[in-house]
């Protein structure tokens, strides 16, 4: 089985996109099993890569620029190396392995999209502050932070061609589809689920399934009874030498997707890269 | 009627520029009640003379009363550290991690707590910018939670120190901790640094 992970990040003068994708790197070999560990990162400076302590974390490097900040994750398609690709957001951590799944992805789909998230007390995310163009518009509620896709695959091929399309002409499909609630910006999350729409193959492509159990760690859907601009200014972010995760009070035990970039600071890098050189 | 001029002589002689003193008056607990210039002051029972400088600050609104109070047996004003009525609504505020100075940007800590692993003693100091500036009230107690790393969910140790003992001085604790810890505290300062000796 050709099966690997796919981040793709660009240059940003406010964010190093690419510390983050070296720690969700570190934290997929630290976590998942051979095989099931490989990681392909796009960027567009690929010199940057050999300045890391453990470039060998990104067992695909790939030069591209085609496209800037979150628009270059719906040309995953046409980049990534491998046969079957989970595409992830850079600010992501896994705390643990999760192989099988990858298993039942590779047998029972071609395209696969979460449609639900949850609070890091592990409650599932209902509240839509974030999310009102897809609720007044009924769209399918699609997490592309995690995007399972086989490259052979037809129904892939045209849901990326027709995202892509989407992200390029906003106005015009926000006009059309989304006018209940426009978008402030049309981004890959928006465009895949009007794409899955449009196709009519939501719910081919997002169904109930136990993983991933994604941890979205944005503020204002954490089932709270205050208004909150950073979820770790009310609950604490805590790494721990061996890998593992509490926020606040709760262990972690999925995918999370911390959201605030700052959370990965050099000594959060330097722990996972100890995991890492211990283990192999 | 004509005006009878006082002699040029005596006149010349008077100072003119008169400095004024100026008094705090306090309740009972030493809370400041009104800073007058000496002769608004007056018939008042509970006051003690203060700095012209401290007295333009609260009368030019860059502190207020609440900045002060009197240690009334001493009769002398002390200033309250003005990091204790921090608003504590932030984790970080009420549950901050002293990171280690390895990982740290910060240049010039209000407190160090260092940790002699040879000696398994822990200390706790102060900058010495709050050595001769600051008069401590004795009432801001400091908590310290030693940890498991990382995760003060996991409770090592915990030590109490007041803020006045360690302005001049430091103070130390025999403990034995593992080699990878971490402490938190209540934020009453902006800057703490850890380090390892």
């Amino acid at each position: 089985m050709n099966f690997g992970y796919l981040i793709v990040v660009s240059s940003n003068s406010e964010v190093d996109y690419l510390k983050l994708a070296y720690a969700l790197a570190l934290s997929i070999k630290n976590t998942q099993r051979p095989g099931y560990d490989k990681v392909a990162l796009v960027i567009d400076n690929p010199k940057l890569v050999n300045k890391l302590k453990s470039p060998w974390v990104f067992d695909h490097v790939i030069a591209w620029d085609k496209e800037t900040f979150w628009d270059g994750r719906s040309w995953m398609d046409q980049l990534s190396p491998f046969d079957n690709t989970v595409c992830l957001d850079a600010d992501m951590l896994f705390l643990r392995d999760h192989s099988h799944w990858i298993d039942y992805f590779v047998e029972n789909s071609e395209l696969y999209i979460p449609s639900k998230a949850f609070t890091y007390r592990g409650e599932v995310i209902t509240n839509d502050h974030y999310r009102k163009t897809f609720t007044k518009n009924n769209l399918p509620n699609l997490y592309s932070m995690f995007t399972f896709f086989k490259k052979e695959s037809k129904t892939a091929l045209e849901f990326f061609e027709l995202g892509r399309y989407i992200i390029k002409n906003p106005i015009e499909f926000s006009n059309l589809f989304l006018s209940k609630q426009k978008p402030k910006v049309l981004g890959t999350d928006e465009a895949f689920a009007l794409s899955a729409k449009i196709l009519d193959i939501g719910d081919d492509i997002s169904y109930n399934l136990d993983f991933p159990n994604l941890v979205h760690m944005k503020p204002m859907i954490q089932n709270w009874p205050w208004i909150a601009d950073k979820v770790t200014e009310h609950a604490g972010f805590y790494f721990s030498t061996s890998g593992s995760l509490k926020i606040g009070n709760y262990q972690q035990y999925s995918v999370i997707h911390y959201v605030e970039k700052d959370l990965i600071n050099d000594e959060i890098v330097s722990m996972l890269e100890e995991i890492a050189w211990d283990k192999n | 009627m004509g005006q009878e001029l006082m002699d040029f002589d005596e006149w010349i002689k008077q100072p003119v520029n008169q400095t004024i003193d100026y008094y705090a008056t306090f309740k009972e607990d030493g809370s400041l009640t009104g800073v007058y210039p000496s002769h608004a002051a007056t018939g008042i029972q509970n006051k003690i003379q203060i700095d012209e400088e401290v007295a333009n600050a609260i009368i030019g609104g860059a502190e207020n009363l609440f900045s002060y109070k009197v240690d009334v047996p001493t009769r002398k004003l002390l200033k309250i550290n003005k990091f204790s009525t921090h608003n504590l609504i932030k984790i970080d505020d009420v549950l901050h991690r002293i990171i280690d100075k390895k990982w740290s940007n910060i240049e010039d800590p209000d407190v160090i707590v260092s940790y002699n692993e040879t000696d398994s003693v822990i200390t706790f100091s102060m900058s010495e910018r709050y050595t001769t500036n600051v008069i401590w009230d004795g009432a801001t107690e400091m908590i310290f939670l030693i940890t498991n790393y990382n995760d003060p969910n996991a409770l090592i140790e915990m030590i109490s120190v007041r803020a006045g003992d360690i302005t001049a001085n430091t103070k130390s604790f025999n403990l034995d901790l593992p080699k990878k810890f971490s402490v938190y505290t209540r934020r009453i300062f902006d800057k703490y640094i850890f380090e390892t000796l």
